[in-house]
């Protein structure tokens, strides 16, 4: 189990044109192809920016992650998407944003969903990581570098439930849910 | 003045007891386990006397008596009707203790009546259950030892004065040692009485009961008169294909058991309704009846293992085997309807033993190469039948196991005790005991009457005090809640208090120091919105019922009659047990 897991090689932007948050996942969205991924990519990007407006998640650093639980999502997903000039996020730190992830997943993957952020902001909080990021030429390059984060990556008890090369479609919740 | 002097010694010797344990600072534990072996030890004893009150009435009724009028042939049509003649004045007089199967009887006065059994029903059924089966009624006796076993528990308990759990503890004590004792099976005796008489499973009452089974089975085996036990001979499965064989045997045997069960019950119902005599003539009825068959197939008659034994030997042929399965579910119907004193259990082997010594025959006819034994389909049937009417498959499987000594068996008896159970689950919700107090109007399931449970709702036990929370709480907020003792659960409402989610802290404590995920995560993304919940007017055993499929200690109540979901309040389970424990003494305080 791996970050890049839920990062296609289709998913990853290097260079985008928005400088405000909106316009911005709004680009993001429509610069991929999700099929297989998303449902209905338009309806995602309602809830996506629902969730946006309701909070910031730029925390800071130079990063955000919008992220949502949508019943669009057919299968957790991530979408990375760079910008060397900088975002206006509201961000925690005021500070423009240059790494966004926007992250989507259906509702019944909440565990492991809250995960993969975890680890995410984990991941993006060591500077290195940032940095390499940054510097990157091509996609490629950026998911050796998410690849990188594939240690310790969940929680043991997560790690029993997720296989290594395959995403399984249901992470039996913890009781709640059932 | 004759009993007071009685009082006191009992009196006096309770005290010198519980002096001596308070001396040595016993934990509870240790109390149980020392009163278990005393239960045990008097379990054993009991099922002896038993044993050899039926040897006594058989001798009188199918020796002495004969001898007396010269040995006639048609003589035996007439002797259970004799016999029965003689349960008119018990039933007469102690029509409760002296009628029926002692095992719903036992499972309600552990459900309903904290455990206490009147000390009389101890001599009062093994004086009727010794008349009926000693004069060849059709009938066990592990169903009346097992009654005997859990009234001499009760009887010890109420010496020690001990109440509540630990009462239910030592009637599942007597009763594991009556049915060890008499089967010589110790670890079926202990998962009949969890399964079966408690109705559920836990450490607490586990260590006492096995220490019962395991004294009364010592006992027994020290004393019992040989050859009285059933005894089977070793197993061989010869192909796994088998296994195949012996999933047919299970659905069939499920089958039979509930044909049996609905056969005792409107035998029961038809002498209730139709029979031209009163209640305590009843038996004499039904005794000619069993009379009858018994003339042609005297293998029906009383509790003798040997008709299993042959069948399992193959001795008979199929159509014999066919017959007996037939009769011997009349003949019991007919014994225990009109109101003769036995168990079920013994029948459910003998049906068991005959239905699967047929198949075994069929089996063998189709795939002679693969079930070249039809003895093996008969010992595994008897199990079969056995668990599927009791719904008891875990004793079932081990008394199969205990009784032929083989591990082999073990396979084959899982398979066909697990099908036999469930096919009967399917076809009729009841066991063959629980049936027999729905008929009274007493729903029993899991060890719990029902009845209470139905007649209070959620609004009852209902807690007002609910941790809501707005959706938009920061994830360290959210935190800060769970560390500072709100509960395990808070519950995301709206404006307006309708219900969105709940979040358990079981969830997320595996980052509970770690702040990563603040001002990324809100409330509302952590909490669970598929939420299970009770209405204020749903009743506590629906309530009951949604705690025994989701893994949470506490569900909330919503009104949701109106589209939306207002979140009223919570019930716990532990409140729940707590309000069925107070109505259940109301009852029996009402009764007493």
């Amino acid at each position: 189990m791996q970050l890049a897991q839920f990062l296609d090689q289709k998913h990853v932007i290097l260079d985008i044109q928005g400088r405000e948050r909106l316009v911005c996942l709004q680009e993001i969205l429509e610069g991929v192809a999700t099929d297989g991924y998303l449902r209905n990519k338009m309806k995602a990007l309602d809830e996506l920016t629902e969730r946006e407006q309701l909070a910031t998640t730029a925390v800071g650093g130079g990063m955000a992650i919008p992220h949502v639980f949508t019943d669009e999502a057919r299968r957790p997903l991530l979408i990375m998407a760079r910008s060397r000039e900088g975002v206006a996020f509201e961000s925690l730190d005021s500070k423009p944003v240059h790494l966004i992830f926007v992250a989507m997943a259906p509702r019944k993957d909440k565990d492991l969903f809250i995960n993969i952020l975890y680890h995410l902001v984990r991941f993006l909080k060591i500077q290195e990581n940032f940095d390499d990021l940054m510097a990157v030429k091509d996609v490629p390059g950026a998911l050796e570098v998410i690849a990188r984060a594939k240690d310790n990556l969940l929680s043991e008890k997560l790690k029993r439930l997720v296989k290594d090369e395959v995403y399984p479609h249901r992470v039996p919740g913890t009781g709640i849910s059932r | 003045m004759k009993h007071s002097g009685k009082d006191d010694i009992v009196r006096s010797l309770r005290n010198r007891l519980l002096g001596y344990f308070r001396r040595y600072q016993l934990s509870d534990q240790t109390f149980l386990i020392i009163v278990a072996v005393i239960v045990g030890f008097l379990g054993g004893l009991g099922s002896i006397g038993f044993e050899w009150m039926i040897e006594i009435g058989q001798h009188f009724f199918f020796k002495i008596v004969p001898e007396l009028v010269g040995n006639p042939a048609w003589l035996i049509i007439l002797i259970p009707a004799f016999g029965a003649f003689f349960l008119a004045p018990l039933i007469y007089f102690f029509p409760v203790e002296a009628k029926s199967d002692g095992v719903p009887a036992t499972m309600q006065a552990v459900a309903l009546k904290g455990g206490i059994i009147k000390v009389r029903t101890f001599s009062t059924r093994m004086l009727a259950s010794a008349i009926t089966l000693g004069s060849g009624g059709s009938a066990g006796k592990e169903g009346p030892i097992i009654q005997i076993g859990a009234s001499i528990g009760s009887a010890v308990g109420q010496f020690f004065k001990v109440s509540g759990e630990r009462m239910r503890v030592l009637v599942g004590c007597g009763a594991a040692a009556g049915l060890a004792a008499i089967f010589n099976a110790p670890i079926a005796g202990v998962l009949f009485a969890l399964e079966v008489v408690l109705g559920e499973f836990n450490l607490h009452s586990f260590s006492p009961i096995v220490i019962s089974s395991v004294v009364a089975t010592a006992v027994s085996r020290a004393w019992l008169i040989q050859g009285a036990a059933l005894k089977l001979p070793p197993y061989m499965l010869f192909s796994y294909w088998e296994i195949f064989f012996y999933a047919v045997l299970g659905v069939a045997a499920g089958i039979v058991s509930v044909w049996f069960t609905k056969t005792l019950h409107g035998m029961e119902k038809l002498f209730e309704k139709f029979a031209p005599v009163k209640t305590h003539w009843q038996p004499i009825l039904g005794g000619l009846g069993v009379g009858a068959i018994g003339f042609f197939f005297p293998q029906i008659l009383g509790c003798s293992y040997d008709p299993i034994t042959q069948a399992i030997q193959g001795d008979f042929i199929w159509q014999t085997l066919l017959a007996l399965l037939a009769l011997k579910i009349v003949a019991t119907a007919l014994t225990l309807g009109s109101g003769g004193s036995g168990g079920i259990l013994y029948p459910c082997l003998f049906m068991g033993a005959t239905l699967g010594g047929v198949l075994g025959l069929v089996f063998n006819i189709l795939a002679p190469n693969i079930a070249p034994n039809a003895g093996g389909y008969a010992l595994v049937g008897m199990g079969a039948v056995l668990g599927a009417a009791v719904q008891a498959p875990m004793a079932a499987i081990m008394m199969g196991f205990e009784l032929t000594g083989s591990y082999a068996v073990i396979l084959p008896l899982m398979t066909s005790c697990v099908l036999a159970t469930v096919v009967h689950r399917r076809l009729m919700h009841h066991s063959i005991y629980t049936q027999a107090l729905t008929d009274r109007g007493i729903d029993i399931s899991a060890g719990r009457e029902m009845g209470i449970l139905t007649n209070l709702t959620a609004r009852d036990v209902m807690s007002r005090q609910v941790s809501k929370i707005p959706g938009t709480l920061t994830y360290n907020e959210v935190m800060q809640l769970f560390l500072r003792g709100q509960g395990n659960y808070l519950y995301t409402t709206d404006e307006e208090d309708n219900l969105e989610g709940v979040i358990s802290f079981q969830d997320i404590k595996e980052f509970v120091y770690d702040d990563q995920l603040n001002g990324l995560v809100y409330a509302k993304d952590l909490a669970n919105t598929d939420v299970v919940y009770v209405t204020p007017d749903e009743t506590l055993a629906s309530s009951l019922n949604k705690f025994s499929y989701i893994d949470m200690e506490e569900l909330p109540v919503v009104a949701s009659d109106d589209g939306l979901r207002r979140l009223l309040g919570i019930i716990t389970r532990t409140e729940l047990m707590k309000i069925y424990r107070q109505e259940m003494l109301k009852r029996v305080m009402i009764e007493t």
